[in-house]
């Protein structure tokens, strides 16, 4: 009876556990804000990755091909974006919630700064590998974070962004 | 008592058929001198019921017996191994069940879902197409990050370069200075091979 008893703890806790998602700093921020107005959610899951291949099969280009290698490492891409919004307050008081968020184990890469749009990059890593990537936005009259998570090759992204020839926040928007 | 009716009476305790009267009967015969010698044994074994049978517990050991079953206290059910038994596996069950319904309303239904997963086609493109576009934006936005760390890298690979032609530059001028010197001296043995060599 004790071995039994135990045997389904241990059950218990295998089934439990494969529910419980790996935590990011910007979860609280991402389920706070992803059904209320002016914000746009994005959830990618590794489940979604999976069917890229299958998806892009028709398409041609070695960009699909470039796609389906970096996705195949991710285990999910989370955005949310405060959209153009004219509630200046909502997006300061975004903004303040943003930029406090505790960012414990990141270090930054670099921020660029272009045109009163400011992009700061920081990533979590793993020994040489880097677990996490997480884009701060903030412009004039937007702001939000794009998360990525798994295993990131910053490099083949810059590659596929040259491939693709998709430049600016402008691309973002169509994101709903 | 003869020892054919002993035997049969024997048989019949063995067996469990005996009654009260037919017992007291065939223990009077076993543990009386006369008992036939072939049931010895049956003696013996009489004979020590009759002497347990006498014997009684000391008053101390039935005081202590006593005692401890007064003082014994009942645990209440909810305190007993068997009730944790029984609610650790019901407990577990709920846990199971609620388990699999949380991750079964979590599960999105959809029709014309691609093989194996609850995802439709339409759905899985738009994803393609989103993921292409964060990415996108970090790529471009990670190229406009760097572009001044390789403007920096060009910018010493062309300094190096300038350093290697200003060497190139140095060995031309030491070439140039010692052709012009071999020249003066070619022309300085042209002029004395004018002159004649008279030997005496």
């Amino acid at each position: 009876m004790k071995k039994i008893t135990m045997i389904v703890a241990a059950l218990m806790l295998m089934l439990t556990g494969a529910n419980v998602k790996a935590q990011s700093p910007t979860d609280a921020l991402f389920d706070k804000y992803g059904a209320k107005d002016g914000f746009t959610t994005v959830h990618v899951t590794k489940e979604l990755f999976s069917l890229f291949a299958e998806v892009t099969q028709e398409a041609e280009g070695d960009d699909m091909q470039e796609l389906n290698k970096v996705v195949q490492g991710l285990d999910y891409i989370r955005i949310l974006m405060l959209e153009d919004t004219l509630q200046t307050r909502q997006l300061k008081d975004f903004k303040n919630e943003l930029n406090s968020v505790q960012l414990k184990g990141f270090s930054e890469l670099m921020t660029v700064n272009e045109g009163g749009e400011s992009v700061k990059f920081m990533i979590r890593k793993n020994g040489k590998n880097i677990n996490e990537l997480l884009l701060i936005i903030n412009q004039p009259n937007e702001a939000g974070f794009i998360s990525i998570t798994g295993n990131i090759d910053l490099k083949t992204i810059a590659k596929l962004s040259k491939s693709m020839n998709i430049d600016g926040m402008e691309n973002l928007e169509k994101i709903k | 008592m003869n020892t054919t009716e002993i035997k049969i009476l024997l048989e019949k305790y063995y067996e469990g058929r005996t009654n009260l009267e037919e017992e007291c009967q065939m223990k009077a015969y076993l543990l009386s001198p006369k008992a036939d010698p072939q049931f010895a044994a049956e003696a013996r074994m009489f004979g020590h019921l009759a002497k347990a049978k006498q014997e009684t517990l000391p008053t101390a050991v039935k005081e202590k017996i006593l005692h401890r079953l007064q003082h014994t206290t009942v645990l209440p059910y909810y305190r007993t191994r068997q009730f944790w038994y029984y609610a650790t596996g019901i407990a577990a069950t709920l846990l199971i069940l609620f388990t699999i319904a949380i991750s079964f309303y979590q599960q999105p239904a959809g029709k014309d879902s691609l093989a194996g997963t609850n995802y439709t086609r339409a759905e899985a493109q738009a994803a393609v197409l989103q993921t292409q576009q964060a990415l996108a934006y970090v790529g471009t936005k990670f190229t406009q990050g760097t572009k001044p760390l390789k403007e920096l890298d060009k910018l010493q690979n062309t300094q190096v370069r300038m350093q290697k032609l200003g060497k190139l530059h140095r060995n031309v001028k030491t070439i140039n200075h010692n052709m012009d010197k071999a020249s003066e001296s070619l022309k300085e043995v042209e002029k004395l091979s004018k002159f004649k060599i008279v030997v005496n």
